[in-house]
């Protein structure tokens, strides 16, 4: 290219690569960044204010120089195909959920349910009330909540075979849901995932199936079902049930 | 407020952001045969045919180079019956936001007939900045060519 030619001499100015070149204006972009700057010595006045070149207008206007260069072959054409196709409608708010497992089962309660995932800790059971729900009494920081069992309210089955499942990634979930706070220990929290409304089925309707009553639908996720439960009735029947 | 700045020959015009549907690259424009001055042709916008609008021909007969920085940037603009279209107009370097208050522009004192969408100016230590009123950017009988053509091709 001519213009990295009749540059050569000149120690300043960008001699070599060619996207510093800006035939089209003749215009030279001098890379202090490289000499005086954060890539070079850092002997910059500016710097003591910009810290970083990135924050300085001269290497901001530089940038801005590149775009004054023509357009390449093909972009025109390339660009006009992209923006010839119609742009899916945005259907919807994104609905936001906490993904955890309980037992073989994978279940998701809305995220602003959530207050804190905590390591598990022991659990003072509540002497008489050794089988419904409530398992007892957990000390989260500095405060005795309610921990309740999912899998009781649920139906979810715990037995031996599952214990294989176990994946020493076992949490305490804290909840909060109508100012009522509760704990629930879950066998393993993926953490929150976003869908849409439409991407889950309505829940499987079976008269053994308990966890239906709670359940808003089923979406899928990393290949596997994920039971969307729905927080209104979930909460009112742990609030009476520990009562 | 947010302004998103470009340039008509040597100097810088803003435009209020709220007002901008998109930026997007300088597509392949369809050509309009006989179309009044400043109409720079038709691209498909999304899959819609969208009229554009050169700004530098428009103000100063010179059609926008052909550079990276060379935009389309796609506004609402209403029609004569007060309908909202899509309006794009091609502008150079239009690659900068500027957030500046409104008390910050001050009356240029010189009206140009000709040219109604010219607002109010802003200074700043690179020079001045003009205000463009871009819903008045069109001529009535331009504005009336354009829409008039596309509701027919829509229909």
């Amino acid at each position: 290219m001519s213009n990295s030619e009749t540059n050569a001499g000149d120690a300043s100015a960008v001699t070599v690569s060619d996207p510093f070149s800006t035939p089209e204006t003749g215009a030279r972009i001098i890379d202090c960044w490289n000499s005086i700057g954060v890539e070079g010595d850092g002997s910059c006045p500016q710097l003591r204010e910009v810290i970083h070149c990135r924050n300085c207008p001269v290497y901001s206007n530089a940038g801005l120089q590149l775009l004054e260069r023509a357009l390449p072959p093909g972009y025109r054409r390339e660009r006009t195909e992209y923006f010839s196709i119609q742009r899916k409608p945005a259907t919807g708010s994104k609905i936001s959920v906490v993904i955890f497992r309980v037992g073989p089962e994978w279940l998701a309660l809305p995220t602003q349910a959530f207050q804190e995932v905590a390591e598990p800790r022991p659990v003072h059971s509540i002497p008489h009330r050794r089988h419904g729900v409530l398992l007892g009494l957990v000390n989260i920081r500095g405060e005795l909540l309610l921990c309740v069992s999912m899998g009781r309210l649920l139906g979810v089955d715990h037995n031996a075979a599952l214990e294989k499942l176990r994946t020493y990634h076992d949490r305490l979930l804290v909840v909060a849901w109508d100012g009522n706070r509760l704990v629930f220990p879950a066998d393993e929290v993926h953490g929150i995932h976003r869908f849409h409304a439409e991407e889950a089925a309505p829940p499987a309707m079976t008269p053994r199936n308990r966890r239906a009553g709670f359940t808003q639908g089923v979406f899928s996720w990393q290949d596997k079902l994920v039971g969307w439960l729905e927080p209104e009735s979930l909460f009112s029947t742990l609030n009476r049930s520990v009562m | 407020m947010l302004f998103l700045l470009f340039q008509v020959g040597h100097d810088r015009f803003a435009i209020e952001a709220s007002r901008v549907v998109e930026v997007v690259p300088l597509l392949e424009l369809k050509r309009i045969p006989r179309a009044p001055k400043g109409v720079a042709g038709l691209f498909n916008y999304r899959g819609r045919p969208v009229p554009a609008v050169d700004v530098s021909e428009l103000a100063l007969d010179k059609p926008a180079r052909e550079c990276l920085s060379t935009r389309i940037i796609v506004i609402h603009y209403p029609d004569a019956a007060g309908n909202r279209r899509l309006l794009g107009l091609v502008a150079e370097q239009a690659t900068c936001l500027l957030r500046r208050e409104r008390g910050d522009f001050a009356d240029p004192s010189v009206r140009i007939r000709a040219a109604p969408y010219l607002g109010p100016v802003m200074m700043d230590s690179q020079g001045v900045i003009q205000w463009i009123h871009e819903q008045r950017l069109l001529a009535d009988n331009v504005r009336d060519t354009l829409f008039s053509e596309l509701s027919k091709l829509e229909n």
